[in-house]
Formats: structure tokens, C-alpha cells, sequence
């Protein structure tokens, strides 16, 4: 056994990261043939898990039912179907609008994963999901009981969401869950249906529109506890789910891993009420003056203009505080719906004010003024105005070219 | 005044008495026509239309033999080109014939540097463009924009990146890539010759990998290599990716008449045998023919030393030429820097570029009329490899080898002949070294797991998955093996450095603004970032105000002194296992694992213009260990009595100091990948023992093939200190230690000879 040898010398120049050793479980064998026999089935049973076969592998899938009357946090599952009608009703273009989907199609979707980096090697073991019947809210989980058994969860997974897979809410599913959907999907590909194309709500990119100032962080639980008014109990943080799984794959008893398949189904639960909040907020136009400015702004990136100007004229009729950027943000909307004139008294508002906007509003005022008025005494007037209330370097170097050009217009041949 | 020509100045240097003597040796190689062959007819034509446009209109004959084995008979070939010999046709166009006939098909090229990849990119895109296909060629490096990243995975015909890519990028995400490795027909491996030592045995076992990917994906690309002129190019191509190769070694590129100068700078201590400067003569000849109007390329081996003559240069030349006619060149440029010095070059703006060796790698800046190095580069591949930047096509050129007074420079510039005979040296890797090989299984493991039975590209590797099932980094499972890990295992394993966990060194000297310039391997750390070390970087002195060992960072300003600092190691050796070992009458030979244990203890301010020890300070760090493999030389109790136990000290030392820069060279790594260590009472055997130790964990083979080699050593060592003209031992040969007295250099040579001729009464035997 000289490697063994050689392996357990140089032990400490080789780090396998876990930085926690492992504890004394002695015993990992494994039933060599573990279809035949389902370890712990009983538990799984009273988890409401049952197992599903493909060939030689199984997978579990433990379902959930809520009434539509459920309150998970302050709203109840079902006003979903509210959500949509008043969706139905409004004529703007909005990322969180379900155009023409009914509740019954969304699939509110998270995963949990043996890592956080990404990469072939991170494997997905529970894909949960929350869906809508017309009279129940379901919550379906699949569970990976091995390595072995993927194309089983793929398989199961595919063929039965079929329903509402192709419309995904998710939580930083864009940029995390899904892609590591389509990295495994890619190892059974021959054995499973293929992934749908599908459209996406990823409420992430919606909530840190609206809470990035108001909250510390953005992470669903903060969400969750500041905005939706859930208070989970007896939680298993996320980050432990990792771990949690290793120790169920060498115990293999369920108890082991239900934290994390509850704390999947209390995720995916948020997800509707957070998109029933988000909406709301968005279709009555804020709760503060600040959230309606945001709002105004997200519609301003969708190209609703006229929803963005009501925004933040809305904005600047209910607050003093931050009147500037409002009326900026309004002069801009204007400008770029070529109704400049329009825009130009809110930009002498600002820059009158002294404060923030108020040189980049002069600079605005300085454009106006030589490209379409074609006044260039006026706009050398501006830019001498931004100057005075300017107080970023980087302006200076624009506000010279300017000055320069202005100057030569005004006296040509000098 | 009228400027001299290449021509004038080489007679000037031939005649001028004073030059006479300092000219050991000119050394003509004659000119060499071109020898090549006509286009094969299965050539497609829209790549041979290519060809001529670019006034192509036959191959050279290792181009065409590159395109026979490789294309036709898709086997695997390494060709061996010298610089500017027309490589880049071996592999571009069986790769190009394949997609012209298959536009599914891929190819993957491996760089050494990212530098080497964008150039390569141009080069190939100019001969896509005049086809006039569509065909896609890309690099994928830590540059390349998100945006485009999916485009190159799905739709690049050939992927230009670095092994480094590769092993954290590529490989760990290959679900990505799976048009790529369905369809991947040849990997490309460029300058194979710099995958040696560490390095090599990294991207040997990230080619397992990539083979393993592949095969997954059911594809068996066809393997085509270049290197640099190597005694082993096959050999090296074979252990790097365990498959046979095909050699192709007839180069069929011209050669213009050459000029191989020796120069050994003047003696200015008679009795300490000790040279003036190869800098300083290396200056006043630059400095000739620059002002003459003759393209010039510098090379010295270490980045000071280019600062420093770069410095003197653009001093001199200022007013005649203009600063920016002298360009340096430290590795690491970006391809717009590079092509600015090319265009300079070209149209005469640039004069001069003086270089660190990061220039002998391939990277294309254009050929210049004289080459200069300051001192032996180290072996004889590199020291072709740089003579190979000298000589634009067909032109003339002169190269001249400015000797350091070190042993291995006298040596090589005094024996001419040795050095123009010998064979380059054969580049070494050691793919199974265990620690790196066991890392590369964790990565294989994350990228599929493994089933039973299964081997790691031949090697077995089933302890090694037991070992790490029992570390819970995988999970063993049915018939398979699982990563079931939180970690992304790549993350964690750098090819280049030498140990996993670098020193970060920050820049402190703006108040507010720190930034990282650099970072170092945690072994070199301690004797070159300890407290107020003063470190060198880019030509600019910093102190360092703080090493925080724990978090691993050095915290430095930027000071001016007079002096640098060196430091003092102690080691301790001690033997763990003896795999081999030989006995003979009056010494033993061995190799085997070894703990070093290496603690540094103080250090010492030296004046840089006189050496003049002016101060010193402790170090206050911990004791680093390493296991490692080891070779050695052991003496009995008789040796110890018949030699005098203080002769014997003496010849140790001086023997240490010799294969200090003689092993090396057979070995082909830097003098501090191999660590040398004389003792007189060796811990594990109480004998006198000259310890050759890898310098990284595990060992990468370095030992190994010294005790392989010992005899050829030997010889040189004493072939080395014999033609050392000192009398009693000088720093070009056993060294000018404190220790060592007036008799060190014979006992040396005497020690030297009886282990050579008991090897070879042994051998006869």
C-alpha cells in the first residue's frame, strides 16, 4: 500500500476545501442494487414522497397542496387570479405582465445543488415547483435519491410539468438555476425529453428594482421578511443544503434532507406572493414616492413613456425630498420623445435649485439651446452655469470641448 | 559620418586587436537553401488559391509532410522548427482542410501564452479571409468580452486558448461545449518544448482530461505539435498526451550565413580569475551597433538586468536616435504593444529591443540583424532559440554570447566545441507526479464521475479514488465514483506556480490607492518578501514594510536604496523511503522521498556596485516543509578515512557548487527548481551526503532523471571545473566560499573522479 502511503504523507499539500472534517459515520457502503429496495421508504411516505421508476433508477416526488385561500405572508395564494384580470386591463408593456398566460401556466421554480460555483460537476437534487389548478395551489418536488438516478429526475420532472414548464418564475433563475438545468440536462440529454424553450419572470431582477435602496440586500429572505411579511420558523439556511445532501447520500435517511426540501417548498410558495406584491406595487403605481420613481424608470427602459411620465409626475406631486431627480428624470422622457420644449422648464427648475441634477440640467439646457434653438450665447450661458454648480471632475473636460466649439460658433473665423 | 554596415562592423570586431582577445571563438554557420515540394493535388483549391495569393507556391517539406501525416493520414506529428521556419502552415492547413471538407469539424489550439493565441489568430484569419469561407477562428481567453463567449462555443471552427483556459474554463464546463468536442478533430499543441517541469506535468494531466471529454463525446482528435529544436521533441510529445507521434524533423526552411560569436569579457582580478560585467560589455557593443544603424536584439536572463541595460541604452542612443528607438520587452505584452514594436521595427523607428527570454517564445516581433545575450541562457534549446532572432530571411547575421563569470558561462564559452556539438537538451515532465496527479483526478471527477475499471488515460487511478471517497470529496456509488463536493476543484489548482497558495504582494506607497503587482510562490516568499526585503519589479525598488504569512500578503513601498537583500535558508533533510540505491566501494547512490524542512533565518543588505556586505537583520517565519523526491550522494565510514574527514568537506562543498549549474542544464529547469545541499552528517544516515531535491511538493522528476543521468553529470562537472583556467577554485567553478580553502578545486575534481570510475568499473562488471 505504498500510495496509500505516499497519499496520506503529502495529505497537506493537497486541500480538497471542505474545511469541516467529516464525522465519525465509519460504515458508507451502499446497497449495491438501490431500486430494489428503497431505504427509509416509510419516511418518505410520511413525507409525502413517493418514488417513480425509469429502468433501473427511481427518483422521489413529494407533492403539497394548499387552498387558494392560503396566506403565505400577507397575500393570499389565490389573489393571483385578481393579478392577472387587473394585468388583463392595463395597456402598457411591463416585464411582469403574463400577456395572455393564465396563472394555471406559471411554474414558480428553484433548485437546491450539491455547490454555488456553477461548472459540469455541480449537480441539481431537488427541483421544486409551484403551479396553479383552478381550484388548488400544488407544490411538486423531485428528489434525487443518488447520482445515478438523473435521467430518472429529468424524465419525471420534464414529462410532468410539461404543463406550465415553459413559463418559469424563479429567483436568479436566469443567471443560476436554469443554466445549471441546461448543464445536467446535458449528461441524459439521449434519455429525457428535451428542455422547452420557455419564458422567464426572473423576480430577482424585479425586486432589486423596486427594494435595492429600501433593503439591505435583496436576498429572498430579507425580501421575505421586510416586504412579503413571512417569518419562517425552524429554517434550514440555504447554504447548509449542500452539506445536508452529502450526509444524506451516506446515511441515506430522509430525515437528514426534509429542512431542505421544506425550505425548497416555502421558497417556491414566496415566489407567488412576491409576484403578487410586485405586481400589485407596479399596476398601483407605488407605495412611496421613491418606488413610484423606480417604477417610472423601469417603465422608461420598457419604452412605456407615457406610464414613466405619469410615473414620476405622480413622484414629484408627492414628495419634496428628492424633486430633482424627478423632474430630471421627467425632462429626460420628454427629451427623448422629442418634446424638448416640454422638458425645458423642469431642467430650469433643477438647475435653479443648485443641487443634485443640476449641472448635468444645465449641460441639457446648453444642447437645447445650440442644437435646436441654434442660440449659441445662450447655450455658452448654460455650460458657464454648469460650471458654477458643477462638482465632478470628469464634467470639465466636456464642458471645455463645449465652451470651445460654442465659442467659435459664436465668433467664426477666430 | 558615413554609418557602418553589418558587414564593416564584423570586420572591425575581427581585426581590432583588443577585440582579439576577448573573442574565444567565431563560429560561421553557412547559409541553407530552401528545400520544398509542390502543393499535393489533394490540396483544396480554395486553400492552395489562398496560398498563392499570399506568393506561396510550393511548401517546405516539413509543411508538407505535417499536411501528409497529419491531414491524409490523420496521424499525430511534432515538428521541430526553429524560429521564423514557416511553422504555423504545419497545423493550419491539415485544420483547414478538414473544415473545407467538413464544416462541422473543429480544432482546438493550445498556446502557451494568451500573447502566443492572439498572435496566431491574425495570422490564421488572413488566410480565412483571402479564401473568403466561412470560417470562424477565435481565441477564448480571460480577455475575450462575455458577449461573444457563447458564439465562439457554439459556432468557433477553431478555439485558440491556453492550457490554463482549458483547465478552469473550458474542461470544467464542456456541457457548454458540446458542439466543439463532438466535432473536434485535432488539438493543436504549439512551443511543446515549454511544457516541462511543473508546468508540463500540469497540462499533461489537463490533456488527460480534454482526451477524456472528447472521448465522452465520441470524438478521437488527431494530435499536431511543434516545438523548438529539443533532443526529445517525439518523447515529450508522447509523455504530454500519451499517444504516439510521428516525428517530422527535416525542416526545409532557408538559413542565412550566421555568425556565432563567444566573447568572454576581459579579467580585471588576475588571482580571483574575475571578469568585468557581461552587462557592461553587453552595453558598449549594443550601444556600437545601434549607433551604427544596425537592428539589435538584447536578451539577459532576468528582468533587472533588462531594466538596467534598457536604462543605459536609451541613455546613450538619446540624442542620436530618440528614446522610443529602443523598445523592452518583459513578457506579458499586450498584441498592440507588440505590434508597435514590429511596425517600429519595420520602418526603422526601432533600433534596438532588449528582452527578457519571455521573447524566445514564438511570439513574432519581426527578425533583427545582430543578436546579444548577456551570458549563457541557461541550455542549449534557448540559447538556439534566441540565436534564431537574429537573421532576416536570408540576410546575414551575427550573434554574439556575452560569458557571466558563473561556471557554466566559462565553461560553455571556453569549450566552443562543446557547446556547438552537444545535443539540445531533452525537455523533462513528470505526468504522474502524485499530488498534481491526484488534483486532476478531483478535477476529471467533477467533470464526470468515474466508473469502475476506469483508467486516468492508462494510469491507475483506483487508490487514488478510494483516497478521495475516504476524504469525501467523491462519492462511490453503484459502479461509479461522484464528485459530491461543494468546491469547484479547478479553482483551487494553478498550472504555473509552484505551490498552491501564492503570496499576494500590494503596492502600500500611495496612501488609499493599494494595488496588486504581483504575487509569489509561498517557498521563494521567504527569502524574497520577508520583512524589509527590498524586491525588485519592473525595474522600480520597493521595501517591504510587512509579509503577513497568515493571510498571505506582502505589503511594500516604493523606496531608493543602495542595496538589494539576500537571505539565508536553513535546511533540513531527512530521508522517508529509498526507492532505489546503488552501492559502490566508496560511495552510494540513492533516490527516494524526502521531508525538506526550510526555515529562513537572517538576511543581509549587499551594495550593489561593490557586493559589499553593509548591514543585516533577522527573519522572523515559520519553518515551510516539503515532501518532495530526492537523489543522492552517500559516503561510508572508509571514504570519510581514506579522503581526511575535512578534505572531504571541502570536495563536498565544491562538488555542490558545480552540480548546482551542471544539473540543471540536463534537466532542463531553472537552477531554482533544483535544490543542491551538502552535509556533512546527514540526518538519516549520519554520513556525508549531497542532497539533489525537486523544488516541488510530490517531486516533477527533476531527481529522478538526475540519478538517471548521474554519469553525464559527472562528467560535465568535471569537464567544467578542469577547464576552469583559476588556479585554486573561483566562483566560475567549485565557488569562493568562506569555507572553502586553497585545495577545495582538486579535492573536488578528486572526489569527482572516484565516483566516476567506480560507475564505470561497475558498469564494465
Amino acid at each position: 500500500m505504498k500510495l496509500k502511503h505516499k497519499l496520506n504523507r503529502m495529505k497537506h499539500h493537497m486541500s480538497h476545501e471542505p474545511a469541516e472534517k467529516a464525522e465519525e459515520h465509519g460504515q458508507t457502503k451502499q446497497k449495491e442494487n438501490p431500486q430494489q429496495e428503497i431505504p427509509f421508504l416509510d419516511k418518505w411516505k410520511e413525507m409525502d414522497a413517493v418514488p417513480l421508476y425509469l429502468d433501473e433508477q427511481y427518483v422521489l416526488r413529494r407533492e403539497k397542496q394548499y387552498s387558494l385561500d392560503y396566506r403565505h405572508g400577507r397575500r393570499r395564494l389565490g389573489s393571483i387570479f385578481q393579478i392577472f384580470e387587473r394585468w388583463g386591463r392595463e395597456l402598457a408593456d411591463h416585464p411582469l405582465r403574463p400577456s395572455g398566460r393564465r396563472p394555471q401556466d406559471l411554474l414558480f421554480f428553484d433548485t437546491e445543488t450539491t455547490g454555488l460555483n456553477g461548472g459540469a460537476g455541480n449537480m441539481i437534487y431537488l427541483l421544486g415547483g409551484a403551479w396553479f389548478s383552478e381550484e388548488r395551489v400544488h407544490v411538486t418536488q423531485y428528489f434525487l435519491p443518488g447520482p445515478e438516478s438523473e435521467a430518472a429526475l429529468y424524465y419525471h420532472f420534464l414529462t410532468e410539468m410539461e404543463h406550465s414548464i415553459h413559463h418559469l418564475a424563479t429567483y436568479n433563475g436566469k443567471a443560476f438555476d436554469w443554466p445549471q438545468v441546461k448543464t445536467r440536462h446535458t449528461f441524459v440529454r439521449h434519455e429525457v425529453p428535451k428542455l422547452p424553450d420557455f419564458g422567464h419572470f426572473d423576480l430577482l431582477h424585479a425586486a432589486r428594482r423596486l427594494f435595492k435602496r429600501v433593503l439591505p440586500s435583496c436576498r429572498l429572505s430579507v425580501v421575505e421578511e421586510e416586504v412579503l411579511g413571512i417569518i419562517r420558523e425552524n429554517d434550514t439556511p440555504g447554504y447548509l443544503a449542500p452539506m445536508l445532501y452529502f450526509d444524506y447520500l451516506r446515511e441515506q435517511n430522509p430525515v437528514l434532507i426534509e429542512g431542505v426540501i421544506e425550505h425548497n417548498e416555502q421558497d417556491v410558495l414566496s415566489l407567488i406572493s412576491l409576484y403578487i406584491e410586485l405586481s400589485e406595487r407596479v399596476l398601483e403605481g407605488g407605495t412611496t414616492p421613491e418606488e413610484t420613481y423606480e417604477i417610472g424608470r423601469w417603465f422608461e427602459q420598457v419604452k412605456e413613456w407615457d406610464k414613466a411620465v405619469w410615473c414620476y409626475e405622480k413622484a414629484r406631486h408627492t414628495s419634496e425630498e428628492w424633486q430633482a431627480a424627478y423632474d430630471y428624470a421627467l425632462a429626460l422622457v420628454l427629451k427623448k420623445q422629442q418634446q424638448t420644449a416640454e422638458a425645458f422648464p423642469y431642467l430650469e427648475t433643477v438647475l435653479q435649485s443648485g443641487g443634485a441634477y443640476a449641472a448635468e440640467s444645465a449641460v441639457e439646457l446648453a444642447k437645447y439651446m445650440e442644437h435646436e434653438c441654434k442660440d449659441p450665447e445662450k447655450a455658452l450661458h448654460y455650460t458657464g452655469a454648469a460650471r458654477a454648480v458643477s462638482t465632478v471632475t470628469e464634467l470639465r473636460d466636456d464642458l471645455d470641448k463645449r465652451e470651445k466649439r460654442l465659442a467659435g460658433k459664436i465668433r467664426p473665423g477666430k | 559620418m558615413q554609418k557602418q554596415n553589418l558587414q564593416q562592423v564584423m570586420d572591425w570586431m575581427k581585426n581590432d586587436p583588443e577585440m582579439g582577445q576577448r573573442i574565444e571563438y567565431w563560429h560561421t554557420i553557412d547559409e541553407k537553401p530552401p528545400r520544398t515540394s509542390p502543393f499535393p493535388e489533394t490540396l483544396d483549391t480554395r486553400l492552395r488559391k489562398a496560398l498563392e495569393q499570399r506568393g506561396i507556391s510550393e511548401l517546405y517539406i516539413h509543411q508538407a509532410e505535417a499536411l501528409q501525416k497529419s491531414g491524409a493520414e490523420r496521424r499525430n506529428t511534432v515538428a521541430v522548427t526553429p524560429t521564423a521556419s514557416g511553422k504555423t502552415l504545419c497545423y493550419n492547413l491539415p485544420v483547414l482542410q478538414s473544415i473545407l471538407e467538413d464544416k462541422e469539424s473543429r480544432a482546438l489550439y493550445l498556446f502557451p501564452t494568451k500573447a502566443l493565441a492572439q498572435d496566431q489568430k491574425s495570422e490564421m484569419n488572413e488566410l480565412i479571409e483571402d479564401m473568403g469561407e466561412d470560417i470562424r477562428s477565435y481565441t477564448y481567453d480571460g480577455d475575450t468580452d462575455a458577449g461573444i463567449r457563447q458564439v465562439i462555443r457554439k459556432a468557433g471552427h477553431v478555439v485558440m486558448t491556453n492550457p490554463d483556459m482549458l483547465h478552469s474554463a473550458v474542461l470544467p464546463h464542456h456541457t457548454k461545449w458540446v458542439s466543439l468536442f463532438e466535432n473536434l478533430k485535432y488539438i493543436v499543441i504549439d512551443e511543446i518544448h515549454t511544457y516541462r517541469g511543473v508546468f508540463g506535468s500540469h497540462t499533461a494531466n489537463v490533456l488527460r482530461r480534454l482526451k477524456r471529454i472528447a472521448e465522452y463525446y465520441g470524438s478521437s482528435p488527431v494530435f499536431i505539435c511543434t516545438s523548438a529544436t529539443i533532443a526529445n521533441p517525439r518523447e515529450l510529445a508522447e509523455t504530454l498526451t500519451g499517444e504516439p507521434f510521428h516525428l517530422i524533423d527535416e525542416n526545409g526552411a532557408p538559413r542565412g550565413k550566421k555568425h556565432f560569436v563567444f566573447y568572454n569579457p576581459p579579467v580585471v582580478h588576475e588571482a580571483l580569475n574575475i571578469r568585468k560585467g557581461a552587462v557592461s560589455e553587453v552595453n558598449t557593443l549594443a550601444a556600437r551597433f545601434l549607433k551604427e544603424n544596425i537592428q539589435t536584439i538584447v536578451f539577459a536572463r532576468s528582468r533587472v538586468t533588462v531594466e538596467v541595460i534598457l536604462t543605459h541604452l536609451q541613455q546613450l542612443v538619446k540624442k542620436e536616435l530618440g528614446p522610443k528607438s529602443i523598445q523592452g520587452y518583459r513578457g506579458g505584452y499586450l498584441p498592440k504593444q507588440r505590434r508597435e514594436i514590429e511596425n517600429g521595427l519595420r520602418t526603422g523607428d526601432v533600433m534596438g529591443v532588449v528582452s527578457t527570454n519571455a521573447l524566445e517564445l514564438g511570439v513574432d516581433i519581426g527578425q533583427l540583424q545582430v543578436c546579444l545575450m548577456t551570458g549563457y541562457p541557461g541550455s542549449v534549446a534557448s540559447t538556439w532559440q534566441q540565436a534564431g532572432r537574429a537573421g532576416r530571411r536570408q540576410d546575414e547575421s551575427l550573434i554574439v554570447m556575452v560569458a557571466n563569470s558563473t561556471p557554466v558561462d566559462q565553461y560553455m564559452i571556453q569549450q566552443p566545441d562543446f557547446f556547438l556539438e552537444q545535443n539540445p537538451e531533452s525537455a523533462r515532465t513528470d505526468p504522474d507526479n502524485l499530488i498534481i496527479l491526484v488534483d486532476h483526478v478531483k478535477c476529471a471527477a467533477f467533470e464526470l464521475p468515474f466508473h469502475e475499471g476506469e483508467t486516468f488515460d492508462g494510469v491507475d487511478i483506483r487508490e487514488v479514488l478510494d483516497y478521495l471517497s475516504e476524504e469525501q470529496v467523491l462519492h462511490p456509488r453503484g459502479h461509479k465514483w461522484y464528485w459530491m463536493n461543494e468546491a469547484f476543484p479547478a479553482h483551487g489548482v494553478s498550472l504555473r506556480s509552484a505551490s498552491q497558495e501564492n503570496v499576494v504582494i500590494i503596492d502600500q506607497t500611495e496612501t488609499g490607492s493599494a494595488k496588486v503587482i504581483g504575487e509569489m510562490d509561498r517557498f521563494s516568499a521567504m527569502t524574497l518578501l520577508h520583512d524589509n526585503a527590498i524586491y525588485l519589479h519592473q525595474g522600480i525598488q520597493y521595501q517591504v514594510r510587512e509579509l503577513d504569512w497568515d493571510e498571505k500578503k506582502a505589503y511594500v513601498e516604493e523606496v531608493e536604496v543602495e542595496y538589494y537583500t539576500d537571505a539565508n535558508l536553513a535546511v533540513d533533510l531527512k530521508v522517508l523511503e529509498e526507492d532505489k540505491r546503488t552501492d559502490y566501494p566508496s560511495f552510494i547512490t540513492a533516490f527516494g522521498d524526502v521531508m525538506v524542512n526550510a526555515k529562513a533565518t537572517i538576511f543581509k543588505k549587499i551594495k550593489m556596485t561593490t557586493f559589499e556586505n553593509i548591514g543585516s537583520g533577522p527573519i522572523h517565519l515559520p519553518e515551510e516543509e516539503l515532501h518532495t523526491n530526492a537523489c543522492w550522494l552517500s559516503f561510508p565510514e572508509e571514504t570519510v578515512n581514506e579522503f581526511g574527514k575535512n578534505s572531504l568537506e571541502q570536495a563536498l562543498i565544491g562538488c555542490a557548487n558545480v552540480l548546482r549549474h551542471t544539473a540543471p542544464i540536463h534537466v532542463m529547469c531553472d537552477r531554482s527548481d533544483l535544490h543542491v545541499v551538502p552535509q556533512m552528517k546527514a540526518t538519516h544516515s549520519e554520513r556525508p551526503t549531497i542532497f539533489l531535491y525537486d523544488r516541488y511538493p510530490g517531486g516533477v522528476g527533476l531527481s529522478s532523471a538526475v540519478h538517471r543521468d548521474m554519469k553525464n553529470i559527472l562528467n560535465d562537472c568535471r569537464k567544467l571545473i578542469t577547464s576552469c583556467p583559476c588556479t585554486s577554485g573561483c566562483p566560475s567553478c567549485v565557488g569562493s566560499d568562506l569555507n572553502l580553502d586553497e585545495e577545495a578545486k582538486w579535492l573536488s575534481l578528486r572526489l569527482i573522479r572516484i565516483l566516476e570510475e567506480e560507475r564505470q568499473i561497475e558498469a564494465e562488471t
